[in-house]
């Protein structure tokens, strides 16, 4: 970085020298070529436009979503059943683009249709492998449906649908290829575990054990990876909601309980638990109800045979209604999203140090984005999907996917106003030296 | 028809055409709505026989030795199209502004 002189035309066609200066900046993506006006981006989240009804407006909650490739989303979601009949209703996909901060459609389907019963299904998208990926359908009479759903160009294709009975808080944690972990809780109170096994579209079911106390009322589970071979259930019960731990060991497909116990006996901590993302050495990250009406973010670290929480913040003095979802940015920074707030959370971890950067509301015209979950794209890119409640009559949510993009302070080619002139080629990640006025 | 029950309840999973078995054994019935599902063969059993008109998956039950019967475990779907949990919390909450009402004395 330096000073210089600038010589700028004037409309006489004279020259006037005025300060300037030399700064280094990243392209805010791909690559700036020499002698090119550029304006300034600020460090910060850039909302996109969004794309809405993409339901037909059913009277379901779930929704989950994740990023296929550089640009693409699936979303999964549940809606209104074919057969008209309201006790019924139907699960299906969209796979959406990620351009320029817009959000279009580029299939659409129902994979599941006319499922007995309404309510507060959940839906859960784990993937495999790039393009293929593992499908977890709740439905509220306590049947869960698994079925492998792959993607190639613009088409998404669904297995046939293996159904389960006596299954609450399904979750499915991919191993491998050819396995995942599937956790569940069954009708006498049970958390339960059990490695299943693909084979192309095949689910086949393996032994289930149970890993934890039996309590008469479950009102949450997820289990997410926490370490080679080792995962993390968290578990909230009965009228207390304490959050429960329990360290889970998996050999081939022999699983065990390492450790069992109240991890917070702080009413509520147990509550909206929503995704555990794992970020190696043994740690994950956790979002879920910091105590009543708030959501943090959490660092839990497996040692010794032990899990304990080794650090939080508090993100926002909101509920998190069925939890959200943890995306890792390109840059290493994590977003994610508080449903009641009704905004979206961009934060960074750095050692035992979580720091919130920003944060941005997701949707103007709703008061709370019902089970809004997030994917990231590319260039910064992501996109939120949730459900927006605009029919409070008829209590009908509508599946909505909108895009935003992370900037990283730096320049893109000029658009709507000139902030300088790139001296030499500047790229996202190699930045270049930039003219500006001092 | 083929039909799919739970071995422990005996209730009825699916009443459709049996489409194929997968390697692993499960068979994949497809049913009324196109749905294709497969049961894993450790909970669950399959059988083809004639369905007589009524019956309904969940709400009636099957065994070889009494043939189909209601379930008794059935109960009806509210008809509100909201979730049990809600018409639940709902009624609760009727409840408790009535109760709050005589309390108080009013009578809206």
């Amino acid at each position: 970085m330096g000073k210089c002189k600038m010589p700028i035309i004037g409309g006489s066609g004279g020259t006037n020298i005025v300060n300037g200066a030399i700064k280094e900046y990243k392209a805010q993506s791909g690559e700036i070529s020499a002698n090119t006006f550029v304006e300034y981006v600020a460090e910060g989240i850039t909302i996109g436009t969004e794309k809405s009804n993409i339901s037909t407006g059913g009277t379901s909650y779930g929704i989950d979503c994740i990023g296929v490739s550089s640009n693409r989303v699936l979303m999964v979601y549940t809606d209104s059943a074919s057969n008209g009949d309201s006790s019924y209703t139907s699960y299906k996909y969209a796979l959406l683009s990620l351009d320029n901060k817009a959000v279009q459609v580029l299939a659409t389907g129902a994979f599941m249709d006319n499922i007995l019963g309404v309510g507060l299904q959940r839906v859960q998208l784990a993937e495999i492998k790039q393009g293929k990926y593992l499908v977890s359908c709740l439905a509220s009479s306590g049947d869960t449906y698994l079925l492998v759903c792959s993607i190639s160009g613009n088409t998404v294709n669904f297995g046939a649908t293996l159904a389960l009975g006596d299954c609450y808080q399904p979750w499915c944690v991919p191993i491998s290829e050819s396995k995942f972990l599937f956790s569940h809780v069954n009708k006498a109170g049970y958390y339960r575990a059990a490695v299943y096994s693909i084979n192309g579209t095949t689910l086949t079911t393996g032994t289930s054990v149970n890993l934890c106390s039996a309590y008469s009322t479950t009102l949450d589970a997820r289990t997410g990876k926490i370490g080679e071979g080792l995962y993390l259930g968290l578990i909230s019960y009965g009228s207390d909601r304490y959050l429960r731990t329990c360290l889970i060991r998996v050999s081939g497909s022999s699983v065990s309980c390492v450790e069992e116990k109240i991890m917070s006996y702080s009413e509520y901590t147990g509550d909206d638990i929503g995704d555990i993302h794992y970020i190696g050495g043994n740690r994950a990250l956790v979002i879920k109800s910091n105590g009543y009406g708030n959501t943090g973010v959490f660092i839990y670290e497996a040692a010794n045979s032990a899990v304990s929480q080794v650090a939080s913040l508090n993100l926002a003095a909101q509920t998190n209604y069925e939890g959200g979802k943890i995306c890792e940015m390109a840059d290493g920074t994590f977003m994610t999203t508080i449903t009641t707030g009704n905004i979206a959370v961009h934060f960074s971890v750095n050692g035992n140090t979580v720091t919130q950067l920003n944060s941005v509301t997701v949707d103007k015209n709703t008061t709370a984005t019902y089970h809004s979950k997030i994917a990231q794209g590319n260039d910064g890119q992501f996109a939120v999907c949730y459900n927006a409640a605009t029919d409070y009559v008829t209590n009908k949510k509508y599946a909505t996917a909108k895009a935003f993009q992370q900037n990283e302070e730096g320049v893109k080619v000029a658009q709507d106003s000139i902030f300088g002139l790139t001296r030499n080629k500047l790229t996202k990640n190699t930045p270049g030296k930039v003219w500006v006025l001092a | 028809m083929h039909i799919i029950t739970d071995n422990e309840s005996n209730r009825l999973l699916a009443v459709g055409v049996l489409k194929e078995y997968w390697p692993n054994g499960y068979p994949v019935i497809t049913d009324e709505y196109g749905n294709n599902c497969a049961y894993p063969t450790d909970s669950t059993s399959v059988y083809e026989v004639e369905v007589p008109e009524g019956v309904q998956r969940e709400k009636n039950c099957y065994t070889p030795e009494k043939g189909f019967y209601e379930n008794p475990n059935w109960a009806e779907p509210n008809p509100y199209g909201i979730s049990d949990e809600l018409v639940a919390q709902i009624k609760n909450d009727t409840i408790a502004e009535i109760e709050e009402a005589v309390i108080n004395g009013t009578d809206e």
